[in-house]
């Protein structure tokens, strides 16, 4: 390679191209279940305007669905996005290029094979129950080692870097690392395997919960968009010392959050989360200013539906989803907001318009850099940003305002169920717009990552050939060259 | 490299104290839970569920019931009402301490009369004191106050007992649906649950929860109907067709029948049947008492009654008789349309001069004298139906007549009561 390709002789190049595999792998299937996911919650929405529909297949009655919809948004997506974006980041910062990439291929592989069958398994009816555990057991266990293989494949990375610097990004993405396999096999083996007894395993469901959608997802987003604020803006991080205060204070406060007020738990439970959830609004509004400080007075800017602006969205959609995390976790405000479906527009801003977003504008990024191709379809990036832009206002505002009316509604004993819920109806109405703008805009994303991989295929394939007659032409040349060297030979003699 | 280290150092002391908190504490504080006794009873409590609804939990699980519905009633807090036990031999001075206390109580009518209510633990014991310095005896009875209390989803607040035999627990986060802690009270009838299953909306108009029609299945009568065969309104009936639970269907009705948050026990004291509709919304209404019984009595109908016989009071064909003109209603005397609704009703009955086959759930666990009365009085005065108002003293009557655990009547037991 090395010899054929002048481009490998500057080290940025060598990095990308050990990349290449891993993250095709990695994004593609990442591409497609974020595709899939998004089918599965439209035909989930579309149930609630019509009961009937699809309803006599076991397979897609909505209690299934539903969980299948938001597993493949978080585990067949969002991980594995972020992982890849990890692996990409550890070997930029680092200036190191993956070794043996032969085994984050296979790991990104098993591991979409595991959403597979997770996603089987709730569809068949062997969800576990548990919220965001829904993945039976043995797909469980194969996201779980393809996780290690992958975290073990990013350190080894990051042990063996060239610049010995130490980036905030650093800080975050190894936090992450780590933190998922603790958390999963904490709850898998202890809500599945041998179960707690009783509400204990509430406990440990929102622990978990908590843990993966607030934290794991803050600390791989945050941790991308401090790497991207000061290549976009020019500017360096403002400052380093912020960031490290905003990073410490997000895993001491923000990993105690996510047990709701009024769980039937011992009263010190919800108490201690709702003191940790009023001091995450610290590092929350730390990284706004430090966003905020970076960005402004930069004279540096992209043009508009370029990386950036799916960056600045999430992030600030992250501080929007946070502040609303953190009010819930208030009584007084949990008494209206409390299943409701508040809950329901916070989850989803938190995975889509943050963290999804986030993901969108580093692949948009990366992804042809280590490709070593432009994207197909360049200007579809664009018209992806709006589409998921109107789409995720148009899913998180009405749920959110529908959830308001529907928990003041509900707090009114005399007020009829049916009323309550006859009143959210409009709101759902809308969300399925903002879900179908959403599906559009997915299907973008995944068209330009799979012409990309198709181009970069069929360039392979193009040079294989090339590599497989020039050989052949140099072996004529050879053979005539020696046939005549032997001439001469022959002569002299 | 230090700096890495130590960042490390501290991610990991922040998630190992959120484990040591939230995933080993809770299991060593309620790990080891055992039963507890029932207050006032030697009975335990929980004592597992019957085999069938156990495994109903399953079916639960496997179609993400949890999506929707929650199990977990909200309790805001308990209050207390002081109750006089005893008038003693002065019976003046203890009414006049009662009515120092509450200035509008009407005068002593008997024993266990309620002096105060919904009050604050300090307010009770003054009034305790100030009756026993009379020479009358009064006592304090705690009660579980809440909204969900007060909508009839539960007596008393979901503690972690309720859960201890379940696996998975499952206590859901989103009420797109009802809460379904205390369905098995409110509900108690196992075919309404699987005419429910089956096609949601023939029972509950508007309602967006999916059919489960795949949890049954079609079969042609042969010699015999069977005995498990739903019994359906006539627009879903299918000519020499019964529809059947598949043991899925029969399981997860049990288990919803099972669901239950009525036991007190010492540390979750319950509001006594019915009381949770006389604490809804106190404060709130205003206007004449007569505007506030109906309001309460429309309210009590929307939420349990206007499930079955529509909001309109016009029933479901075939199933469940209309309210509107009926003459089951519009009686004169109230006796038997109250020991209808304290009770419930089994088999078919004829109104209008039609047979009607849904079985009439007893409501008496759920509403106390005063909301019966309303709701009655309710549906005896809408509709263009015009009888006389139901007071709460005639509910009381009949209740007391019936006794404590009261058999469902058929037809032709409630035919020799006087109309």
């Amino acid at each position: 390679m090395k010899t054929t390709d002048a481009r490998t002789e500057t080290p940025d190049s060598e990095i990308d191209a050990s990349l290449r595999l891993p993250l095709l792998a990695l994004f593609g299937g990442a591409a497609f279940w974020l595709v899939a996911g998004s089918v599965l919650a439209m035909i989930a929405s579309i149930k609630f305007h019509a009961p009937d529909f699809l309803a006599a297949c076991p397979w897609l009655t909505y209690g299934r669905i539903q969980p299948a919809a938001d597993d493949a948004l978080l585990y067949g997506f969002c991980i594995p996005a972020g992982l890849g974006v990890a692996l990409w980041l550890f070997a930029q910062l680092g200036q190191a290029p993956l070794r043996g990439a032969i085994v984050p291929v296979v790991a990104a592989k098993l591991w979409h094979l595991g959403v597979l069958i997770g996603l089987i398994g709730i569809l068949s009816g062997n969800s576990t129950g548990f919220a965001w555990l829904e993945f039976p057991r043995a797909g469980a266990v194969i996201l779980f080692f393809a996780y290690l293989l992958l975290a073990l494949w990013a350190m080894m990375n990051f042990a063996a870097r060239r610049d010995r610097v130490l980036f905030p990004s650093h800080w975050f993405l190894i936090a992450a690392l780590f933190w998922f396999p603790w958390i999963y096999s904490t709850a898998n083996l202890f809500l599945v395997a041998w179960p707690a007894r009783g509400v204990v395993q509430f406990a440990i469901n929102s622990w978990f919960a908590n843990n993966l959608l607030f934290v794991w997802l803050a600390l791989i987003g945050i941790g991308t968009t401090f790497y991207f604020l000061p290549k976009f803006s020019g500017r360096p991080l403002q400052s380093y010392y912020l960031a490290l205060f905003a990073f410490g204070t997000l895993v001491l406060f923000g990993t105690w959050c996510g047990i709701p007020p009024g769980a039937p738990l011992p009263a010190w439970m919800p108490a201690l989360c709702s003191v940790a959830a009023i001091l995450t609004v610290v590092p929350v509004l730390a990284i706004g200013v430090i966003a905020w400080q970076t960005v402004c007075g930069s004279s540096h800017c992209e043009p508009k539906g370029g990386p950036f602006c799916f960056i600045r969205f999430g992030l600030a959609s992250f501080v929007l989803s946070s502040l609303m995390l953190i009010a819930t976790a208030c009584p007084r405000i949990s008494r209206v907001t409390e299943f409701t479906w508040f809950g329901p527009a916070q989850t989803q801003l938190q995975l889509y318009g943050f963290f999804a977003m986030t993901m969108f504008g580093a692949v948009y990024h990366l992804l042809p850099r280590v490709a070593g191709f432009d994207w197909p379809f360049p200007k579809l990036a664009r018209v992806h940003f709006w589409l998921s832009l109107s789409g995720v206002l148009l899913l998180v505002l009405p749920l959110a305002i529908g959830g308001l009316v529907q928990g003041m509604k509900l707090n009114h004993p005399d007020v009829g169920f049916m009323d309550a819920m006859n009143a959210v109806l409009p709101f759902l109405r809308v969300s399925t717009i903002g879900l179908m703008l959403l599906l559009f805009g997915n299907l973008l994303f995944a068209l330009n990552i799979f012409g990309l991989a198709f181009v970069w295929e069929k360039a392979l394939v193009k040079k294989a050939f090339a590599v497989v007659t020039a050989s052949l032409e140099t072996e004529d040349e050879a053979g005539s060259a020696s046939a005549s060297l032997r001439r001469d030979k022959e002569v002299r003699a | 490299m230090k700096n890495g280290a130590l960042i490390f150092l501290a991610a990991f002391l922040a998630l190992g104290g959120s484990w040591c908190g939230f995933v080993l504490a809770p299991q060593l504080q309620l790990g080891g839970i055992k039963q507890t006794n029932i207050l006032n009873s030697s009975d335990v409590y929980p004592v597992g569920r019957p085999g069938e609804a156990s495994l109903g939990l399953q079916a639960y699980r496997a179609n993400g019931c949890a999506a929707c519905h929650t199990k977990q009633v909200r309790q805001d807090g308990v209050a207390c009402d002081v109750i006089l036990v005893d008038a003693g031999k002065n019976r003046t001075a203890v009414q006049a301490a009662a009515q120092a206390v509450n200035p509008a109580l009407p005068g002593l009518i008997g024993s266990r009369q309620t002096i105060l209510q919904r009050v604050s633990k300090a307010a009770g014991d003054a009034a305790v004191d100030k009756i026993s310095a009379a020479g009358g005896k009064a006592e304090i009875s705690i009660i579980a106050i809440g909204l969900d209390i007060a909508r009839g989803w539960g007596l008393r607040g979901s503690v972690a007992e309720d859960y201890l035999y379940d696996n998975p627990v499952q206590l859901g986060s989103l009420r797109a649906g009802p809460d379904l802690a205390d369905e098995g009270t409110r509900l108690p009838d196992i075919n309404w649950q699987m005419v429910h299953l089956y096609a949601p909306r023939s029972l509950i108009e508007g309602s967006m929860m999916p059919p489960y029609r795949y949890l049954f299945k079609v079969r042609k009568i042969g010699g015999k109907p069977s005995p498990d065969a739903l019994m359906l309104p006539p627009e879903l009936a299918l000519a020499g067709r019964e529809i059947l639970p598949t043991p899925e269907a029969k399981e997860l009705a049990a288990y919803l029948l099972s669901l239950r948050v009525d036991v007190p026990l010492p540390d979750a004291p319950v509001t006594p049947p019915g009381g949770s509709y006389a604490s809804a919304g106190g404060e709130s209404q205003a206007g004449s008492g007569q505007d506030v019984t109906f309001a309460r009595g429309r309210a009590v109908y929307g939420s349990l009654c206007g499930l079955c016989h529509g909001n309109d009071g016009l029933g479901k064909p075939g199933q469940v008789p209309p309210l509107a003109g009926s003459e089951w209603v519009n009686s004169k005397e109230v006796q038997r349309l109250a020991r209808i609704s304290l009770a419930g009703l089994n088999g078919q009955i004829q109104a209008e001069g039609k047979d009607w086959n849904l079985s009439m759930p007893a409501m008496g666990a759920a509403l106390s004298d005063a909301d019966l009365a309303a709701v009655l009085s309710f549906i005896r005065q809408s509709w263009g139906n015009q009888a006389g108002a139901v007071t709460a003293d005639d509910v009381t009557a009949v209740r007391a007549a019936i006794g404590a655990r009261p058999q469902p009547m058929t037809s032709d037991q409630l035919k020799s009561i006087p109309e």
